[in-house]
């Protein structure tokens, strides 16, 4: 299995538990737990969420769970036997693979629907990630965790 | 600054057609059957190497090195094509150092040691370097040396003596996948139109000064005499005078009216060849069609959202 494969297969699996599977008619998928991000992370993001706060309350939902379910995506290569997300090359096409089925399609959001979005959000990535081709360390896939968090968290119309 | 019409081009057909022999898909007939022709678009693979390199300005064979030249300059543009037109994820590594293809094809493939005969190689011998031995690029940092050109010192030299031994891992990490040989214009098109460039070994000459065609456009190469010289196709184009486009290795060498729609840096150092004389200059049986380019790995990101959002 490729790593693209793998990318695919994790975000299927990931929207299928935000969004997919049909529910019975008594239970409801429970919307994820918003992570309150530190004072820096809360900077990083700012202006996404200055953005979202103007946005619709469904597109903030979606925004939000897109980011939560990222994080917890990534985040199981910490407990995975297999990792998935080898470098930040990796996590680069996950990000357009989750925002194009997700936000895109699913969401039916087109690019520059909300001015500014794009590079305030390519900004977060690139204050706390850098742009460096480089392989995922604990350390670095925290930070996307945590970053991930941070977005979710302006779309959770908290702060 | 007069131009000095260097060759180099020393056929050897036995040697191709046993190196030919050994490849898996020896023509471009039996290794792109899935390739397709589109006649209605024309392509210039030089745009694709400009993209990734915009100072790109052709420089001049210093001896008959030529072999090393053209293939160099064919392998630039399949690397260029694979970012540019296949969308690698892979960054630009500087141009191919003519040298080491041009030394690797005068020893190495050919299974020697050293080669003390006179200039010259052929491009059955290129194909095998580039294929079997890989490519060393300009400014890229081998273990404490680098080349900002290359001159014709370091092509003697490595053209007798072959490419340095600590040199030779850093070349093996940059291999062109597979080569096929081109006979005809319509298989060289098939493969410019797809993005894999065509290096040329022939011994059809030229005019050195540019005609103009019936609708007044300028570039055009007029045949004239032998030059037993390798050079490359980066560009073909269709309609009522089809033919390609041939980057030379003497710098900007054509005088007389230019072909503006070409870019600048390509416009005095390359020609327009109809296809009939090309047909004439595949004949030989020693050019190839280029494809797979082991390139460099990326080093930083373009962005981190695609522009999805």
């Amino acid at each position: 299995m490729t790593d693209t494969h793998k990318i695919l297969l994790a975000l299927v699996l990931a929207a299928v538990a935000a969004f997919g599977v049909p529910a019975s008619p008594d239970t409801k998928p429970a919307p994820s737990p918003v992570v309150v991000p530190s004072a820096d992370m809360q900077a990083a993001v700012a202006d996404v969420h200055r953005i979202m706060s103007r946005a619709s309350v469904v597109d903030r939902a979606l925004w939000a769970e897109v980011w939560a379910k990222a994080a917890k995506t990534v985040n199981g290569d910490a407990t995975d036997t297999e990792v998935v997300f080898t470098d930040t090359r990796a996590l680069r096409l996950f990000n357009m693979v989750a925002l194009r089925i997700a936000w895109r399609r699913l969401g039916d959001n087109a690019a520059g629907k909300y001015p500014g979005l794009s590079e305030a959000t390519e900004k977060a990535f690139s204050g706390v990630l850098g742009l460096d081709v480089r392989p995922v360390t604990p350390e670095l896939r925290q930070r996307y965790v945590d970053l991930c968090n941070a977005l979710s968290w302006c779309g959770a119309g908290k702060g | 600054m007069a131009v000095l019409p260097l060759f180099g081009y020393s056929p050897d057909r036995a040697a191709t057609e046993r190196f030919v022999s050994t490849l898996p898909f020896p023509t471009l007939a039996t290794a792109g059957r899935e390739l397709v022709l589109d006649e209605t678009k024309d392509a210039f693979l030089g745009h694709a190497l400009l993209k990734v390199n915009p100072t790109w300005k052709r420089g001049a064979q210093e001896i008959g090195s030529c072999v090393g030249w053209g293939w160099s300059l064919a392998v630039d543009m399949l690397a260029a094509c694979d970012i540019v037109c296949r969308g690698e994820s892979e960054e630009y590594g500087g141009d191919t150092l003519a040298a080491s293809v041009y030394a690797f094809s005068r020893v190495e493939a050919r299974g020697g040691k050293q080669n003390n005969g006179g200039d010259g190689s052929y491009g059955g011998a290129a194909a095998k370097a580039v294929t079997k031995y890989g490519t060393l690029h300009l400014n890229q940092d081998y273990a404490g040396q680098r080349f900002s050109e290359s001159s014709g010192q370091l092509e003697k030299a490595w053209g007798r003596s072959g490419v340095p031994d600590k040199l030779e891992p850093f070349a093996a990490q940059h291999k062109v996948a597979s080569v096929t040989l081109v006979r005809n214009f319509d298989e060289a098109a098939k493969a410019i139109t797809n993005g894999y460039p065509v290096a040329i070994c022939s011994s059809v000459g030229f005019k050195m000064t540019f005609a103009k065609d019936s609708a007044g456009r300028g570039g055009w190469l007029v045949p004239s005499g032998t030059w037993p010289h390798c050079q490359m196709l980066a560009g073909v184009f269709f309609g009522s005078r089809p033919g390609g486009i041939i980057p030379n290795s003497w710098a900007d060498c054509y005088s007389g009216p230019v072909d503006e729609s070409l870019p600048k840096p390509f416009q005095r150092s390359s020609g327009k060849v109809d296809a009939d004389v090309i047909d004439r200059m595949l004949s030989g049986e020693d050019s190839f069609a280029l494809a797979g380019f082991d390139g460099f790995k990326a080093r930083s990101l373009p962005d981190w959202l695609g522009g999805v959002l």
